[in-house]
């Protein structure tokens, strides 16, 4: 009876985590499968409209589950840099176009990554919906970006431990969005110090508030150890592809921050 | 008992999309659209070569230009795990920077960023 008891209050937390750990990114049932064709169509229409505004490297957000069960403030569930590049395929053919700096969780487990280079029709497969947000560094700070991305420090600022709601001021875990972030910071400080970039995104950066009680805190990890929230304190925040557009812009350090769809483009 | 298995199951899926690779997002959706998963498979395996070099370009002017092999449709790497990426580095944990659940910052912080 009391083992019962247990199990019932372990599911009872489990179950009230679930519209919370939708930050995570798309549920298999909310997830419908794009045909490919539409994909690729869709990455191809993005990698030109970045093109035609002359981008080298841009930051590009995909929605990875749907939109509604999200948090409020969470629109994008996986961001990375997009690097304009010459690519030179097996057959021998070449082209320009983009490569995207990827950080995955790895397959066989969740609570670990890897760095990862794929295509843009690869970035998007999978998603929930076409739907990209798009942040267009200074052409200055393009230039600094590219320069960390192409150097040792890019691999070097990567944290293999993966926590879904990582704490962008703290080192102990990483996702997509952190790694993401402390790049960025890595470029405009010229410093691949990560404490030093810690520190400026602690006094810098905000992060966004994810609502989260204790008992969904509790039993998280009980799911999966990517649900730790274990390198927060009281409240929990986390890098989002909003919370770094808004930081780029209090700063001026970006041209242009919009969203792009298969039909249309809005600027946020 | 069951309702715990089912709500783990859940959260264990809906993990598998932040920060996702393709074939995990297929993974997952496949779970529970198996029928769908296996037709976008099958179209998605039918395009692309693999990559063997990308080199990034410092270009200048406003417009660039996307070309040939750049023009990747969804490739067979969206689907067969690991078989085209090319991957970037390993790179390990950094030293533990703040340790526990403090977010201070260790050092100083630097002044507000500012490109001018």
């Amino acid at each position: 009876m009391k083992l019962k008891g247990i199990f019932a209050a372990v599911a009872l937390g489990l179950a009230a985590l679930n519209p919370v750990m939708s930050t995570a990114g798309s549920s298999a049932a909310a997830n419908p499968v794009l045909p490919a064709v539409d994909v690729a169509t869709f990455a191809n229409r993005v990698q030109r409209d970045l093109a035609s505004r002359g981008a080298n490297v841009a930051i590009v957000s995909r929605v990875g589950r749907d939109p509604s069960v999200l948090p409020d403030g969470v629109n994008y569930t996986h961001v990375a840099f997009w690097v304009y590049s010459r690519i030179t395929q097996a057959d021998g053919s070449t082209g320009m176009g983009y490569r995207v700096y990827n950080l995955y969780q790895q397959e066989g487990d969740l609570t670990r990554s890897d760095l990862v280079q794929d295509t843009p029709g690869d970035f998007f497969a999978g998603a929930y919906r076409l739907d990209a947000g798009v942040i267009i560094p200074d052409r200055r700070l393009q230039q600094k970006l590219l320069a960390v991305i192409a150097s040792p420090t890019y691999a070097a600022l990567h944290n293999a431990n993966y926590a879904a709601l990582a704490n962008p001021r703290s080192g102990q875990f990483q996702n997509c969005t952190e790694h993401t972030l402390d790049v960025l910071m890595a470029a405009l400080y010229d410093t691949n110090d990560p404490r030093q970039i810690k520190a400026n995104i602690a006094a810098h950066f905000t992060p966004q508030p994810v609502a989260l009680n204790g008992l969904q805190r509790l039993f998280a990890p009980a799911a999966s150890g990517a649900l730790t929230t274990a390198d927060h304190g009281q409240s929990v925040g986390t890098a989002t592809f909003g919370s770094i557009a808004r930081f780029m812009q209090a700063h001026d350090l970006s041209d242009e921050t919009y969203r792009i769809t298969p039909e249309r483009l809005f600027r946020f | 008992m069951h309702r715990l298995v089912i709500s783990g199951s859940v959260l264990a899926l809906i993990l598998t999309s932040a920060c996702a690779s393709p074939s995990v997002q297929h993974a997952a959706a496949s779970a529970d659209h198996s029928a769908q998963a296996t037709g976008h498979s099958a179209a998605a395996a039918v395009t692309s070569v693999a990559t063997v070099s990308a080199v990034p370009v410092v270009a200048a002017g406003s417009v660039l230009a996307v070309t040939g092999a750049a023009l990747e449709s969804v490739g067979t790497a969206s689907v067969n795990a690991g078989a085209e990426v090319l991957n970037a580095g390993l790179g390990n944990a950094p030293q533990q920077i703040c340790v526990g659940n403090t977010p201070a910052p260790c050092v100083a912080p630097q002044a507000a960023p500012n490109l001018e």
